[in-house]
């Protein structure tokens, strides 16, 4: 009982510092700067725990019994947070309206008060019973024997919190339920260890109320039409990466969000239209420039990379109209490809070209990619606005490059507030950005502004420049959306590697997390 | 990821301008070699598609050529349709360029202001900005007519709700700093206290 008590214990600290994140996600969302909250909430309350259950194993004369009752404290308070998590978030959130650029402060303050308050008080709890079961069993193995006994199941406790949490529980029970279970084997194992009277066991019906109601996670930051209508949640799915919501809106428009939506989308689909609008339309540039100079008549190949539900396609589909042409999608989540086959499907035509790979990481499957490829589109962001760390280093740029044809083009879609043409931003993280693409590239690079977007699309040429801005008048499909041709006239467009020196990013050297982290918190000032 | 913005509404221009300028794009039109181009004759009214307005723009230095030759009083009204549909299309950079090239003319015109001040409203962030403008431009151009006084009103109106609203939203900063404080505290307070009843 006192080893089980110790897995027990490092089970619920790792479980409720990886839940914890999917649990604020909804409100607070899931960036770097959350989790680092949420690692350092955690990381103190352990080291306070430990040193204060170090002082109580001196003093108390029945240690079992007193790690049975912080077992029990730890699992109710837990069940509390269950119940008034939600009701803390919502109200340290405004209502409708708010953008994504405006919510840093609040995503910052948020999370680090939810996590203080109903993380730290439990974590310190269930910290304290490690030093109080080594009390108990040092008087059959000696201190070190004791200590390593309940160090190990203790580690083998927080192993399976780690692995079991994020790739068991949270797909097939959800977060909440985790919680909850959680909260009860705690409860019961505190009972058992603190020979409480079997009366007590009603208090096992703490963690089971707050599953009684709906989880207010669904509609939180719920984006609102012009109207102040809300929208109307489809389907919510939660899996190992993050907490995903298609909404649709009164004219039929469906978004799919990540974690805390607001106007933020992962993809957008409208009814009967091959265009999902916003930047998505921007990659019909792909083919467009891959094809200039091209004389071979093999079927077009590209790789998507980043599929999500397929929104690219519609619009990279019209600009190979006429042509044949296949495609392979990588998506590291495939919760993601089944909500678009749902409910943001491709038009029907599509599918059959497309090869989709759910499940994989974009840079490991791009290795199998072949050497001669026409185009490469980059559409990866985890956590709301953050592209993955090892999808923009040099690194990564060169190894896209070697899987292109000379005049093969890579597009790449960036979240940025930045302007690229003004002064100030020089140095920025659209520069480094930038720079880091000229290091595989060179100077064959284009930045498309899109308008009334927080987006730009990066596009890089291997080998070849790209051609005048006029050869998109000749070569522009007809019926593409206005918005599209705005975004390549001159005033919109950025030829070339960045003027100025910048430190481009690096596998080893990346500071890309704490750019893209600086360029969130400054959009809000 | 997007923003999403209330659409401003668009100016308006009186009818006889419309036609003095088509009878000239109409005159050009046969004088230039042609794209396949849908371009309309009205030349305040919107490009249809891409292809439209990439082939327009890259045509629009021969016209200007020749409305210079040609018809060099309908060159501004040229200007005020490059302008427009330009904005229409939320090519913002083009509408800045030429709202530029209109007030380096004529300085102070109210057309140009008029649009700057709407592709300023375009940008995330530039709240505070869009009302400072707004009323510069209420300021100086009383006697425009009605219609463009009232467009402009509105858009200061509804501006100067956005800003109150931001205001309301961000609640001072006290969320998120004092409430994050807070809650340190009550959970150094649980330390102190359970570091008393352990000692």
């Amino acid at each position: 009982m006192i080893l089980l008590a110790a897995g027990l214990a490092g089970f619920a600290v790792l479980s409720l510092e990886i839940l914890g994140v999917h649990w604020l996600a909804p409100w607070f969302g899931a960036s770097s700067l959350v989790w680092s909250n949420q690692i350092g909430v955690v990381l103190l309350a352990m080291a306070a725990g430990g040193w204060l259950g170090g002082r109580s194993a001196r003093k108390s004369s029945a240690p079992e019994r007193l790690a049975g009752q912080l077992l029990l404290a730890g699992g109710l308070l837990i069940a509390t947070g269950l119940m008034l998590l939600p009701w803390v978030a919502a109200w340290f959130l405004p209502g409708a309206g708010l953008a994504l650029e405006k919510a840093a402060g609040l995503f910052l303050g948020g999370s680090l008060t939810c996590a203080l308050l109903f993380f730290a008080p439990p974590v310190l709890l269930l910290a304290m019973v490690a030093p109080l079961l080594v009390e108990s069993r040092a008087k059959q193995k000696g201190a070190g024997g004791a200590a390593g006994e309940i160090s190990a199941c203790g580690t083998v406790g927080s192993l399976l919190g780690v692995f079991g949490s994020s790739f068991v529980a949270i797909p097939s029970l959800g977060t909440r339920l985790t919680l909850a279970l959680v909260a009860a084997v705690l409860v019961l194992a505190g009972l058992l260890l603190a020979r409480a009277p079997k009366t007590w066991l009603a208090v096992l019906i703490f963690p089971a109320l707050p599953l009684t109601w709906q989880d207010a996670g669904h509609r939180a930051n719920l984006p609102t039409e012009a109207s102040g209508l809300e929208a109307k949640v489809l389907e919510v799915a939660e899996t190992p990466y993050q907490r995903l919501r298609v909404v649709q809106f009164s004219d039929g428009e469906r978004w799919l969000q990540m974690n805390e939506g607001l106007d933020s989308y992962q993809a957008r689909w409208l009814p009967r239209s091959l265009w999902p609008g916003g930047y998505y339309d921007l990659f019909l540039l792909a083919p467009l420039y891959a094809l200039e100079g091209r004389e071979s008549q093999q079927p077009v190949r590209f790789w998507n990379l980043g599929f999500g539900t397929g929104a690219t396609m519609g619009p990279v589909a019209a600009a190979l109209q006429g042509l044949e042409w296949e495609a392979v999608g990588v998506e590291l989540d495939p919760a993601i490809v089944e909500l678009g086959k749902r409910y943001l499907p491709m038009p029907v035509e599509l599918p059959p070209q497309i090869q989709i790979l759910a499940g994989v990481d974009a840079r490991a499957q791009l290795r199998s990619a072949p050497q001669d490829l026409d185009f490469i589109l980059l559409d990866a962001y985890a956590r709301q606005f953050e592209i993955p760390l090892h999808l923009a280093t040099v690194e990564f740029f060169h190894e896209v490059a070697g899987h292109l044809r000379p005049g093969g083009v890579f597009a790449v879609n960036v979240g940025s507030s930045e302007d690229p043409w003004s002064e100030t931003e020089q140095g920025g993280f659209t520069a480094t950005l930038r720079a880091t693409l000229a290091e595989a590239f060179g100077d064959h690079l284009r930045l498309h502004r899109v308008s009334l977007s927080r987006n730009l699309m990066l596009f890089a040429r291997k080998d070849r420049p790209f051609p005048k801005l006029e050869y998109l008048a000749e070569v522009m499909p007809s019926k593409v959306p206005v918005t599209v041709g705005a975004a390549c006239l001159p005033g919109q467009v950025l030829d070339g590697a960045p003027a100025e020196t910048v430190e481009p990013f690096r596998d080893d050297r990346n500071p890309l997390a704490l750019a893209q982290a600086r360029l969130w918190l400054t959009s809000d000032a | 990821m997007l923003e999403f913005r209330p659409p401003c509404r668009l100016p308006n221009f009186a009818g006889l301008q419309r036609l003095g300028l088509a009878l000239l794009l109409w005159l050009v039109g046969t004088a230039t070699p042609a794209w396949s181009c849908q371009v309309p004759d009205d030349p305040f009214a919107p490009l249809t598609d891409a292809r439209t307005l990439l082939q327009w723009h890259w045509r629009l230095p021969d016209q200007a050529v020749a409305e210079a030759e040609w018809e060099p009083e309908l060159f501004w009204q040229g200007l005020l349709s490059q302008v427009h549909r330009y904005y229409q299309a939320t090519a913002y950079g083009e509408a800045k360029r030429v709202a530029g090239e209109m007030l380096a003319r004529s300085p102070g015109d109210p057309e140009a202001e008029r649009y700057l001040l709407h592709i300023e409203a375009s940008k995330p962030g530039s709240e505070a900005r869009v009302v400072e403008m707004c009323q510069q431009w209420l300021q100086r151009h009383a006697l425009q007519p009605p219609n463009q006084i009232q467009e402009v009103q509105a858009l200061l109106h509804r501006y100067q709700a956005f800003l109150e609203n931001d205001r309301n939203m961000q609640g001072g900063g006290w969320k998120s700093l004092g409430l994050p404080l807070a809650a340190a505290g009550l959970v150094f307070a649980l330390f102190l206290t359970l570091r008393r009843s352990t000692a």
